[in-house]
Order: C-alpha cells, then structure tokens, then sequence
C-alpha cells in the first residue's frame, strides 16, 4: 500500500499544505506499513524554494517521483528514486521470478540523460536553491499585493509558485458559478495584455522559469493586474 | 514568447510547470546534439547501461533529500507514478501481503493521465468515461486539504468536525485494507 501526494498541489489549484500536515500524516502512514510516494513533478528541482519540495514539508518519503524540470522540460524524461528497503524487497522478488518485467524502450535514453545531466549542472553553477530563494519574495509579494483588489480572494504561494482566486465575494469567499467562466475569461484578457498564465478552475496559477528576473515580474503581474481589471468590467456589464 | 502574428508574451507558467530555465538555452541544445552524435540510442534491457544514464543515477541520488538507493527512468511523469505504484504491488507481493495494494491519492491530486496515475489523481474530469479509478487506487474523498486548510483558519475543534466529514467515508462499503487508516481522527487533523 502507499500513499502518494505532490507536496503543493499543483493543478489541483496550487494548494498548500498547512503546517505539520505531512508529519502527521507519515506518523499513520508509518504505523500501518503504508509507504510514502512523493511525486516532486512540480516541485522538484527549486519550485518551492528548496531542491525538493519534501524538504520544504518535511516529508520522508520512500519513493520520489520527478520529471519536468530535470531537464527544464527541453526534452522528455522522468525519474524514480526508491530507498534501499523498498529496492532490496524488489530485488528479492525479481530474482525469485528471474527477472524484473518493466522498462520502457527509451527509459534513460542517452539523449534525454545527456540534456537531465547538463540542467543538474547549470542548477549547480548557478546556486538553483539561493537563485530561487532570492527571487521568490518579488513573486511571493507580488501576488499578495492583489489581496485588495475586488475580485481577489485568497492569494497564496510558495517559492516560484503562486496563486491567486477569483471570488464573486470578497467578505464571505464565496465562489463564482463555474459555468460564469470567469477564470477563462481572465485567460483572455491577459492573453490581450501579452500574459500567458493558467486557470485551474478560477485560481490563477503562476509559476515562471526559475530563472526570471525582478523585472519581468513586475511586467507579469502588471499586465496580471489590467486582466483583472477587464474582467472586473465585463462582470459589472454583464450582470 | 512570441505567436503567428509577432505579439509578444511573458509566460507565466514556464510552459506546463517546465521550462525552470526559460526557453532556447544554448547548453541544453548543444548536449542533445553532443550526444546524437556520441550515442544516439540505447537502452537499458538485458544488463546493458550507458554513461549518461549512470551518472544521471548517480548524481539524482546525490541531490535526494533522504536516502535513496536506486533509479528507474522513464519518459513523463505519469509514467514515473505507473512505475511507482507498480513497484508498491510488487513489494506486497514480496512481503506475502498481496491484499495490502491500494494507493492512496487525494481529492484535487494530480498525478497523470496514464490508467494507474489518472485512478490515483483527484480529479473527476480524468476518470470519468474512462472506466476509472482501478479498483486498487483509492481517492480519500472527504475532507480534503482544503477543508483541512479552513479547519485551521477557523480552529474548529476537530473531534466535533470529524464525525461530520467522516461519515461518508465510513459509510461505504468498508475497503478492508484502509480501515485502520481511516478510523484513525489524525487524519482529520492531518487534513483529509
């Protein structure tokens, strides 16, 4: 058995966990011989301000799922990292059977491995972690900044992720019907004002190249700022 | 970025979540077409490896943040969970406890579109029509972080809270293997 969670959720709606989630969570999952699968897809390599997401949790997991960033998305390739008991079990097995039967054709492909090694080394070069550390709070910031703004309920964020909801409410949260579109809505308009973000239902979700400057920032949420700005409009001539 | 007509855009989600170093850099093409040229295919079937697959292993275990000991590549990251939950069935076999295989995911998780990724994903638009979950995953439906999350800006007291949630978890027909975890109010706490 296993349990397996993104440290932030990422589609879901980037989704934070709150404090100690995850240490009470492996403490049952621990009790009862479940496993903890980490998939650091997203998070992996610098998102939340550390390498690992799990470092950001604390969470110890005995299986690591990554992909995406191991090689900036350039080219595709994915990785698992199991821990030593985890393998010795399965080593056990195959070998009893004879032979472990799964492995794609272009598992660790040389080209895909070759792009995955020279990223790891840029990451090192540049000091990923510290880079990251040192632009986040224009990011983190930034977003918090649109807490006033009318249509904005929660902001939220970590590292270079960022979110902020679009609420019919601002006192009580409440949400906008969802065939009222508004998140999409929004996606045009910015797309008008040259930003291309995304909606996961109507949290608008950020999250840059790790390697964006303060300046582009600015120019991002900038342009963020007139989409909200249009869609407040065309939510006041619509009704 | 720049679409057919030469307008110009910042993107703001890196691609789908990828491009940590932005677009069009240099190095990374000059070690694809670098390695082309030196090797252009190979796999990892029948004992055989390459470098680049090696030291990739080798240098993922240097960055892990808790001890780990090996790695399997592969080509996406629903891919990579597929494998995962493989290994976790394979390991049950392993310790003689085959009925101990469910995965468990969360409400809003997202972790692929591939059979067994997509089942353990929580969101209903990648199950539906689709014949999914698989009867081995298992999709904590109530409470989810968010609950979790108001729990805590509202500090309400969990064990007046946690019948509420848990009801319909516990009114389903019992899954034997999960019933010690969801008896357990920590989880409430913890924030499903």
């Amino acid at each position: 058995m296993a349990f397996i969670a993104e440290p932030v959720m990422g589609a879901g709606g980037v989704l934070t966990p709150p404090t100690s989630y995850f240490e009470k969570i492996q403490a049952v999952l621990n009790k009862h011989d479940v496993l903890m699968i980490a998939d650091e897809v997203i998070c992996g390599f610098g998102r939340t301000g550390n390498m690992w997401g799990s470092e950001t949790y604390n969470i110890k997991p005995d299986i690591i799922t990554c992909a995406k960033a191991l090689s900036s998305g350039y080219i595709p390739i994915s990785a698992v990292l199991i821990n030593d008991t985890v393998y010795q079990l399965i080593a056990q097995q195959s070998a009893g059977l004879g032979s472990l039967g799964h492995g794609f054709t272009y598992s660790g492909h040389p080209v895909a491995a070759s792009v995955a090694l020279e990223t790891l080394d840029i990451y090192e070069e540049m000091g990923l972690v510290e880079t990251v550390q040192e632009i986040s709070p224009v990011l983190q910031n930034g977003i918090r900044a649109f807490a006033d703004h009318a249509l904005v309920g929660e902001t939220n964020g970590v590292g270079m992720l960022a979110v902020a909801e679009l609420v019919s409410n601002k006192n009580t949260g409440e949400a906008f019907p969802s065939e009222k579109r508004v998140g999409p809505h929004l996606l045009d308009r910015a797309l008008e004002h040259g930003l291309i973000v995304r909606a996961l239902g109507d949290r608008i979700a950020f999250s840059p190249p790790l390697v964006i400057s303060k300046v582009k920032i600015e120019e991002m949420f900038k342009r963020f700022g007139k989409a909200l700005d249009d869609t407040k409009k065309w939510l006041e001539t619509d009704q | 970025m720049t679409d057919d007509n030469g307008k110009d855009y910042i993107e703001g989600m890196s691609g789908l979540w990828c491009t940590a170093l932005g677009f069009g850099n240099e190095r990374l093409a000059e070690a694809a077409a670098r390695q082309i040229r030196d090797l252009s295919f190979y796999h990892g079937f029948n004992q055989k490896s390459h470098a680049p697959q090696i030291e990739l292993a080798e240098r993922l275990l240097g960055l892990a943040p808790v001890p780990m000991s090996k790695v399997f590549f592969a080509n996406s990251g629903s891919e990579a969970n597929d494998t995962a939950f493989k290994l976790v069935w394979y390991r049950s076999n392993a310790i003689g406890t085959p009925e101990k295989k469910k995965i468990i995911g969360r409400v809003k998780g997202y972790h692929g579109v591939t059979i067994a990724a997509a089942s353990a994903t929580g969101t209903p638009i990648n199950h539906q029509a689709f014949d999914l979950p698989i009867d081995r995953s298992c999709t904590l439906t109530v409470p989810t972080m968010l609950v979790a999350q108001n729990l805590v800006k509202a500090k309400s007291n969990i064990q007046r809270v946690w019948p509420k949630i848990s009801t319909p978890l516990l009114s389903r027909k019992a899954r034997t293997p999960l019933w010690p975890l969801l008896q357990n109010p920590s989880w409430a706490l913890a924030g499903f």
